[in-house]
């Protein structure tokens, strides 16, 4: 599915000292896989992150997605296969659109954008259907514009808008930090459905050790640009949030 | 009575300007002052076009393209070399300047003895069949530019404008976005000049200066009168920024009536816009 190899990464700070953000990372996802990933601060997760969204190029290594290498593909050639969540919930979707509008622009992630009314009946319908899988009753409120929604509302629906259309790779950054935990685990049941009904393959980073215990069926931890340690569902299913912490603390 | 009337048809001739800067500075967020030197250059055009000669309708028409391309170089001087918006779009309309008075071939073409767009409705009297053109072009050109605001490729350029990251990651080109819409803008632009060329009855090289202060006056005014029906469709902002070129000429022609001299017109209209961009930073006007 996506098999990046020999992948470095790094960058040189004001004082010309050469970082290592990814250092030689062989790591293959298989279809269909929830991969979390967690790490302390500048572990290189949202380098991994970043690479396969296309916003920061390797310097070396090569990324295969379905067969094809897009190591140096821009953000916007990419976006056909992958799928993003910000962790900023204002980030993934425009403030000044309406909900269905928003829906409009991520329905059409993979096509091109016509000159073409597309928001009809059956565009709307489509919507609301997928948009009353959350249970949030948000499916009422397409007509106002994204703004008047919560961070916890707006992320819940750039997660529709995630899979409104079929993408691959879904790449999720922390995309709890900023909910209170109501809004939180609403959003995890949601996504944890929704990948497994699509059967999209998934990388979360996330700092929150309940939910990398939660969710997902592989664990990575990272450290200073390596993966560490690679947990299938069988060895994940055994560790709780404490013996996560505590690899953390150890490093 | 005939003075507002005459007032009233600038007013019209005015709106695509309008439109042109609520593209560029309100939907897809570029600061463009390209439209100095379009303006003028769909003027210089048009003056060259009639007396090729061209008909009226078909020289109006062709000024748009021209328009276009002024705004496509703004557009790619920005994306692809990078310049700051305003910077791009200065170094255009300075270039323009030069390029209209080659076009031009001198700083003032009276359009004597020629026919234009206004005159194509006949056996009318001379006002109301300018002021029948002027509508329709109003009525043509502000159903086209909601059409467009409202197709995909128009939800593109909105969402553009509030968050370049989110539109990117949906799989568009934010600069392609940019490009196509300075040129929108500026054939806008353009047509808003050669309108104005054909009412006034001569192109001039200056006619240009501080147009796109005009233009954001009724942008603002527009806006303004618009937040207050809290809408969420695109329609309302549009009719309303149409709405202020309108009565933003009409203000001009009443402070012009009340024995101010045209020289403080441009001053009133700089004041103008520092009031309305004043008052909406100070939250004076509830949103």
């Amino acid at each position: 599915m996506i098999k990046f190899t020999n992948v470095y990464k790094s960058f040189t700070d004001d004082a010309g000292q050469v970082n290592a953000l990814i250092k030689d990372l062989n790591i293959e996802f298989n279809p269909g896989e929830f991969a979390v990933i967690i790490g302390a601060n500048g572990s290189g997760k949202s380098t991994l992150l970043n690479i396969i969204a296309g916003l920061v190029y390797p310097d070396k290594g090569t990324i295969v997605l379905e067969q094809q290498e897009i190591q140096q593909l821009k953000t916007y050639e990419r976006s056909k296969y992958v799928a993003r969540i910000f962790q900023n919930p204002l980030q993934g979707s425009v403030a000044e659109l309406t909900v269905m509008e928003n829906m409009r622009l991520a329905y059409l992630r993979d096509q091109a954008k016509g000159l073409k009314l597309g928001i009809d009946a059956a565009f709307k319908s489509k919507v609301k259907d997928a948009i009353s899988t959350l249970k949030l009753g948000l499916e009422n409120k397409t007509e106002q514009k994204m703004g008047t929604l919560s961070g916890g509302q707006r992320q819940a629906l750039t997660l529709i808008m995630a899979t409104l259309c079929d993408a691959k790779v879904l790449l999720m950054d922390e995309p709890t930090a900023a909910l209170d935990p109501k809004s939180a685990h609403s959003l995890m049941e949601n996504a944890s459905k929704l990948i497994k009904e699509k059967q999209l393959t998934t990388l979360m980073v996330t700092h929150n050790m309940r939910e990398a215990v939660n969710y997902g069926s592989r664990l990575l931890m990272m450290k200073e640009g390596r993966v560490m340690r690679d947990l299938d569902e069988v060895q994940k299913s055994t560790i709780d949030a404490n013996q996560l912490s505590n690899w953390l603390y150890e490093g | 009575m005939e003075f507002y009337t005459v007032a009233l048809l600038l007013g019209l001739a005015f709106v695509p300007l309008a439109l042109g800067i609520f593209l560029s500075a309100k939907v897809f967020n570029i600061p463009d002052i390209t439209t100095d030197g379009s303006f003028t250059l769909g003027a210089a055009c048009f003056a060259v076009f009639i007396f090729k000669p061209l008909n009226p309708v078909l020289a109006t028409l062709l000024v748009m393209p021209v328009g276009a391309l002024a705004g496509v170089a703004t557009g790619l001087i920005h994306t692809r070399l990078k310049v700051n918006a305003l910077l791009s779009g200065i170094l255009v309309m300075t270039a323009l300047y030069s390029v209209n008075l080659l076009i031009m071939e001198r700083s003032n073409i009276p359009l004597i003895g020629t026919s234009n767009i206004f005159d194509q409705v006949s056996n009318a009297e001379f006002l109301l069949k300018n002021m029948i053109v002027a509508v329709l072009i109003v009525v043509m050109i502000t159903g086209l530019i909601i059409w467009l605001l409202k197709t995909d490729f128009g939800l593109t350029m909105r969402a553009a404008g509030s968050n370049e990251n989110m539109i990117e990651a949906q799989g568009v080109n934010p600069n392609r976005i940019k490009v196509i819409g300075l040129a929108i803008s500026n054939a806008l632009v353009a047509l808003s000049g050669c309108l104005v060329t054909q009412l006034q009855g001569f192109a001039d090289i200056n006619m240009g200066i501080g147009i796109v202060i005009a233009g954001l006056a009724s942008v603002m005014m527009g806006e303004a009168i618009s937040n207050r029906f809290k809408r969420s469709s695109i329609i309302m902002p549009v009719l309303m920024v149409v709405f202020a070129a309108i009565l933003f000429r009409l203000c001009i022609a009443f402070i012009l009536a009340q024995g101010i001299e045209q020289v403080y017109v441009k001053l009133f209209t700089a004041a103008l816009v520092l009031v309305f961009l004043s008052v909406s930073k100070l939250n004076f006007i509830k949103k």
